[in-house]
């Protein structure tokens, strides 16, 4: 899974910790979205999109294989 | 100088749990300075580790960011998971203990090695939450 996540971020100004406290999460789990390394619920997908304006078809790419 | 900048946090919470810690060894220090018999000494000594350990607990949470202390789904996830496989690693333990005493006819009794047992749990169960938590891909 990719994520466009910390391109997002660096167009809204945020960083990690800024995301992360907007979302309610730690810091730890940004970093482990933005490397694709954690599948996250629902919900903090939802949480994440909201943020960054986006959708989160836009915000998370899956691989088809 | 604002709470956050600080490299150590100082908050309620933290000030409330460093006074037990300080409390816990002032009676360990106390019960075994004025009651006599090892029994007494056993408890004082026994109180004055919590204290030092509840102070370690203290210190790490006081350099660690608020951030970084909350609990989100990842680190509720990474927590069951270890939790779930130290629970697993604790009854094979006792198991595989148990079949060396069936089949080589030791003297081993439950009561007598419980605690190591609960040790091992213990244990597997840190280890595992740091290996999650470093790992990443927690599903």
């Amino acid at each position: 899974m990719n994520t466009r996540i910390k391109e997002l971020r660096a167009r809204h100004n945020l960083t990690q910790k800024e995301l992360a406290k907007k979302v309610g999460v730690r810091r730890e789990t940004i970093v482990f979205l933005e490397k694709g390394k954690y599948n996250p619920s629902l919900k903090l997908a939802h949480d994440v999109a909201k943020v960054l304006e986006t959708t989160i078809e836009e915000l998370f790419i899956f691989d088809e294989d | 100088m604002k709470t956050t900048d600080r490299k150590f946090r100082i908050d309620k919470d933290i000030l409330r749990f460093s006074g037990i810690a300080a409390l816990l060894i002032l009676v360990g220090i106390l019960i075994m300075s004025l009651l006599p018999g090892s029994a007494y000494h056993g408890i004082g000594f026994v109180l004055i580790i919590m204290g030092i350990i509840a102070i370690i607990i203290a210190i790490i949470a006081a350099i660690t960011p608020k951030e970084d202390m909350i609990q989100d789904e990842r680190s509720v996830r990474v927590n069951e998971k270890a939790g779930y496989h130290a629970f697993w690693i604790l009854i094979g333990t006792g198991a595989f203990i148990q079949v060396i005493a069936m089949f080589g006819r030791l003297d081993l009794s439950y009561k007598s090695i419980s605690p190591e047992i609960f040790i091992v749990g213990m244990l597997s169960f840190v280890i595992l939450k740091w290996y999650y938590n470093r790992r990443g891909d927690i599903v």
